[in-house]
C-alpha cells in the first residue's frame, strides 16, 4: 500500500478514513478512537494517513516511510526542527492542492 | 555492496539566500540519485579548525561536486571569494596524491558558462566543465547523470522526474516555510537538508 489517507470528522459527526487521491470514503465510525484504530492499521500496512481534528486542521501524520524505506541517506547534521512539525506542515500544503 | 565513501557527495558551492534555489536544486539530485550530501556546514563544532573539517569530509566522499561560478567581486570589499577554487584544489590534490581509494574520486565541476573558467583558473583546463546557466533544471540533469554514470546501484530515476519532484517542492516550499514560521534568512544548512529529506520521505 502507498497511498494516501486521512482521518477527519464528517458533517453527520461521524469520523471517516478516506482515501485523498480519490476523495472516497473507506469507512466510517462513531468516535475518533475508533478512526484512530484503523488509521494506525493502514499505517501499519504501508499507508501514509493525515489525521484531522474537530475543526478539520491538521493535527499529526502516521506512517511516513522513514528515511531508508524511503532510499534517504540522511546527511549527517544535527536537525533543529521537529519532525512531526515538518510532516504536518508538508500535510497541509500538500492537502491545499 | 557500496561502501560510505562510494555513496558521500561532497558539497562546495556559495550558502547565500540567492544561491538557495541552486543549492535545493544539487541536494535533491543527490538525495534522489540514492547519495548521501556532506559539506562543511553539516557541523556547528567550534572547536574545529576549518581546514582540517573540510578536508576530512572530502576524504570521505568519492563524489565532489564543485561550483566555482561565484567569483564575482564582494560589494562590500571587492575582493573575489577563493573558498571554492580552493575546496576544488584541495578535492583534486586528495585525488592526486591520495591512497588508492582517494584516486578513484570524481570531480563534477560547474560553472555559469562552458568556458569561462579559462578567464580566472585556467589551471584545471582539462577536467569536464559543466555549464549550468544558473538553470536548477540543468545542474539536476548534469548531476544525475554523472552519478548514474559511476553508481554502484544499479538504476536511477530519470532526471526528468527528479526535476519534475524539485519543481514540486520549490513551488510548495514558501507556503511550508510559512507553515513552519520560518524566514528564508533564518534557515541553516541543517534546516535545508532536513527539509528535503522529509518531503522526499512524504511523496515518496
Amino acid at each position: 500500500m502507498n497511498s494516501t489517507f486521512s482521518v477527519t470528522k464528517d458533517g453527520d459527526g461521524t469520523w471517516v478514513t478516506r482515501d485523498t487521491d480519490s476523495g472516497r470514503t473507506t469507512k466510517a465510525y462513531l468516535n475518533k478512537s475508533e478512526a484512530m484504530v484503523a488509521a494506525r492499521a493502514i499505517a501499519k500496512s504501508g499507508g501514509k494517513v493525515i489525521i484531522h481534528g474537530v475543526q478539520g486542521d491538521v493535527q499529526d501524520v502516521i506512517g511516513v516511510k522513514d528515511a531508508s524505506q524511503a532510499g534517504i541517506r540522511k546527511a549527517p547534521v544535527r536537525r533543529r526542527l521537529s519532525s512531526r512539525d515538518v510532516n504536518i506542515a508538508i500535510a497541509k500544503v500538500l492537502e491545499k492542492g | 555492496m557500496a561502501s560510505e565513501y562510494d555513496l558521500n557527495v561532497f558539497i562546495n558551492c556559495p550558502f547565500d539566500e540567492d544561491y538557495t534555489p541552486l543549492l535545493d536544486a544539487i541536494l535533491f539530485a543527490i538525495y534522489a540519485c540514492g547519495y548521501r550530501p556532506r559539506c562543511a556546514m553539516e557541523a556547528d563544532n567550534a572547536g574545529d579548525i576549518r581546514i582540517e573539517k573540510i578536508n576530512r569530509i572530502i576524504s570521505q566522499c568519492r563524489f565532489g561536486i564543485h561550483d566555482i561560478s561565484r567569483t564575482e567581486l564582494d560589494i562590500a570589499n571587492g575582493l573575489p571569494r577563493f573558498n571554492m577554487p580552493l575546496e576544488l584544489g584541495l578535492f583534486l590534490g586528495a585525488k592526486k596524491f591520495g591512497s588508492q581509494t582517494q584516486r578513484g574520486k570524481i570531480a563534477i565541476i560547474f560553472d555559469t558558462e562552458q568556458y569561462r573558467y579559462q578567464k580566472f583558473i585556467s589551471d584545471i583546463a582539462g577536467q569536464d566543465i559543466h555549464a549550468h546557466d544558473n538553470h536548477p533544471g540543468k545542474l539536476i540533469r548534469s548531476i544525475r547523470n554523472a552519478l548514474n554514470s559511476a553508481s554502484p546501484n544499479g538504476r536511477i530515476p530519470g532526471a526528468a522526474a527528479i526535476i519534475d519532484g524539485y519543481d514540486q517542492y520549490q513551488s510548495k516550499r514558501p507556503e511550508l516555510m510559512q507553515q513552519l514560521s520560518l524566514e528564508e534568512g533564518d534557515l541553516t544548512y541543517a534546516d535545508k537538508t532536513q527539509l528535503i529529506e522529509q518531503w522526499l520521505q512524504f511523496t515518496a
